[in-house]
């Protein structure tokens, strides 16, 4: 028995290829069901596409004619030569294959690792699998166990603790500011994209009132509508200033929008209740040395990437002790999947010397002469005790070895020497 | 050094351990036994404690072994307290060493003799009990107030590292600055006003102007005007901090001065 992952990723394979390797939810279904009647050599099998990756994770019997169904399978559904798919496209084995998908599933192997997204793709990408019966016993127990993996890093690590994207970081510094979000202002000046994404992490923080200030006065009526909140004049500004705790600025102005001098005003009208000032401008907004105001913070762009490079650093410390967990998930999995294989193992090394004593037993029968029922009974009992006697010592070792890491190694073994088959 | 006492003090040095341990490694585990740890020795002490005020038939407030394992023993109290209320998780590691501190301290002077003060005046007990509870509080304020200048630093410079990650926000440790104050400046007023009037009673003068009543006026004095600033004036933040680790300071060593 084997198990393996065929496919690509973002590591392997340029947008070019996975786009045409993707299989969209829909079709997922469909190929499933192709794979169920059309290729035998599959016993079990999951299609996992995302869009950084096409992967088919299968129980095989055969690793080499596996492999070979699901590339004609591939080059037959998606426009793709066997020579481009075989450049660009990984095979995993056995503890390769589960060590992947625990990876997968616990965002090790994302683009940006510990991005949460892709735990639920496998899930959907599993639940497919399993409604249309395309996996068994081993593949079912492959991917609850991944789920379980997942878990585990997601609480035991702070890997998805810190923020990987700029409107992020914002709202995490917000956080580390005022603890919780509740019923704090933000006060938006200017606009663009940047601008939205961070009011719209800051309202999902539960941010209460939003305020909006623009040089054109519709423009901010439009973000304000938006947003649920209120448009600011631009000459209003100042005397807004005082009711917000968070202020974010995007304009295109060419000088300074907040300086120092107001921003120490206005905190004194606050009675020092602190203050964020995120400046996503260049030619920045505010005038750098609001920082160093007792209680006012400011962030410019630079200072929330400098923040999310911290933040990588520190998912990536927080990745290895991740792959401490995987590792011993690993052999867990084997442990129990050794256990799985060892009954039939048995069997087999049991139908093998039998036959064997079998045939011999019968050969040599038919050769004597002039032996009473009775010896051949004696001779007959004396070969059950042989080889009952010769594999006795084998099936308890087995037995002790499956509870070990090295059951798989050992069961591998006695399948290899005895040319038993899966 | 009783049995007890011995297996409170070894119970928060592991309790101790495994809060520095939580503040490196962030492992959930070592923070849940961690406060098991300290809240089994405070157990232990607590039992101590009620062990040797039956022996002696009176507070533990009598020589300097008592004044520290009390005075440990209300920290950790408040730690207990603190921690369950606020949430902080890596509170322990800065107030745990400081009550494990006085626990230490106190191992050489455990067969002392007491003070020839009497020990059971109304208004001595009141002024010994309201200086150690405040004392406790400005523990709190001291901890707080330090994690606060570390975290208010990295989000200035703007230099995130490890301590970013790990310390809560501003916001709830300027929260822990006020509640401290809330609790602990009319408990130091209290003890010194009843220090005072037992003063005043006995040796006909309020103050005797020694090194640790004036050392204890001034930690008062700074506990005063961040008082007034705060309620009155809206100070916080770095300000309120940095004060309250300077009352620290000295109320602390006014209290070394007073005990030795």
């Amino acid at each position: 028995m084997n198990l393996i992952v065929f496919g690509v990723n973002h590591k392997t394979a340029p947008v070019e290829i996975r786009e045409k390797l993707s299989i969209s939810d829909k079709l997922v279904k469909e190929h499933l069901r192709m794979l169920n009647s059309h290729a035998p050599d599959i016993h079990e099998k999951v299609i996992l596409s995302t869009c950084n990756r096409t992967e088919i994770y299968a129980r095989v019997s055969d690793v080499k004619k596996g492999v070979e169904s699901l590339k004609r399978f591939l080059c037959n559904y998606h426009e793709i030569e066997a020579d481009t798919l075989k450049k660009y496209t990984y095979l995993l084995v056995l503890e390769e294959a589960v060590e992947h998908l625990f990876k997968v599933a616990a965002s090790l192997d994302s683009m940006i690792v510990g991005e949460p997204q892709i735990l639920g793709q496998v899930k959907v990408a599993y639940k497919a699998a399993r409604e249309l019966e395309s996996t068994g016993t081993v593949l079912n127990r492959l991917f609850e166990q991944s789920f379980t993996v997942a878990k585990r890093v997601r609480s035991e690590t702070g890997i998805a603790e810190n923020a990987v994207s700029i409107s992020y970081a914002a709202v995490e510094l917000a956080k580390k500011i005022f603890g919780d979000l509740e019923n704090k202002t933000v006060l938006l000046i200017g606009a663009g994209e940047m601008i939205e994404l961070a009011a719209r992490h800051l309202v999902s923080q539960g941010v209460e009132t939003i305020l909006v200030s623009n040089r054109t006065y519709e423009r901010a009526v439009d973000l304000a509508t938006e947003f649920n909140g209120e448009a600011v004049k631009f000459d209003k500004l100042h005397d807004e200033l005082k009711r917000c705790d968070i202020v974010i600025s995007s304009t295109g102005a060419p000088h300074f929008v907040v300086r120092k001098d107001l921003a120490v005003k206005v905190i004194a009208e606050r009675n020092n209740r602190p203050m964020f000032f995120i400046d996503i401008a260049v030619p920045r907004d505010i005038e750098p040395s609001v920082n160093d105001i007792d209680n006012c913070y400011l962030y410019d762009i630079d200072d929330l990437r400098n923040v999310v490079e911290a933040n990588l650093v520190e998912r990536a410390r927080e990745a290895k002790s991740a792959e401490e967990i995987v590792v011993s998930e690993v052999s867990q999995f084997f442990i129990w999947l050794d256990h799985l294989e060892v009954a039939p193992a048995i069997v087999s090394l049991r139908r093998h010397v039998e036959s064997i004593r079998r045939k011999e037993l019968d050969k040599t029968l038919r050769r004597l002469e002039g032996v009473s029922e009775k010896d051949k009974e004696l001779i007959e009992k004396m070969t059950v005790s042989m080889i009952n006697k010769v594999i006795h010592a084998p099936v308890v070792n087995l037995k002790k070895k499956a509870e070990t890491e090295e059951g798989h190694t050992y069961l591998k073994a006695l399948r290899y020497l005895f040319g038993l088959k899966d | 050094m009783n049995f007890l006492f011995a297996v409170a003090t070894f119970l928060y040095f592991l309790g101790m351990i495994k809060y520095l341990l939580y503040l490196a490694l962030r492992n959930k585990i070592l923070f849940v036994l961690a406060t098991v740890m300290i809240f089994s020795g405070f157990v232990f002490e607590t039992a101590a404690l009620a062990q040797r005020s039956m022996v002696t038939g009176h507070g533990p407030y009598t020589n300097i072994f008592e004044y520290c394992v009390f005075s440990g023993w209300i920290t950790f109290g408040v730690f207990l307290i603190a921690e369950g209320y606020f949430r902080i998780k890596q509170l322990g590691a800065f107030m745990v060493p400081i009550g494990f501190a006085l626990m230490l301290f106190s191992l050489p002077f455990s067969q002392s003799a007491g003070s020839d003060l009497p020990v059971t005046a109304y208004w001595l007990t009141l002024h010994r009990t309201m200086s150690f509870l405040g004392f406790g509080a400005f523990t709190l304020i001291f901890a707080a107030g330090l994690m606060y200048l570390i975290q208010e630093r990295q989000l200035k410079s703007k230099h995130i590292g490890g301590w970013y990650h790990r310390l809560p926000s501003l916001d709830i440790l300027d929260n822990v600055n006020r509640t401290g104050l809330i609790f602990g400046f009319p408990m130091l007023t209290i003890g010194a006003m009843a220090a005072g009037v037992w003063s005043s009673q006995n040796y006909g003068t309020i103050v005797e102007f020694k090194l640790s009543n004036t050392l204890l006026l001034l930690g008062w004095l700074v506990y005063a005007v961040v008082s007034v600033g705060r309620f009155r004036f809206g100070w916080r933040g770095r300000r309120a901090a940095t004060l309250g680790i300077a009352g620290f300071g000295i109320v602390a060593a006014a209290l070394l001065v007073h005990i030795s």
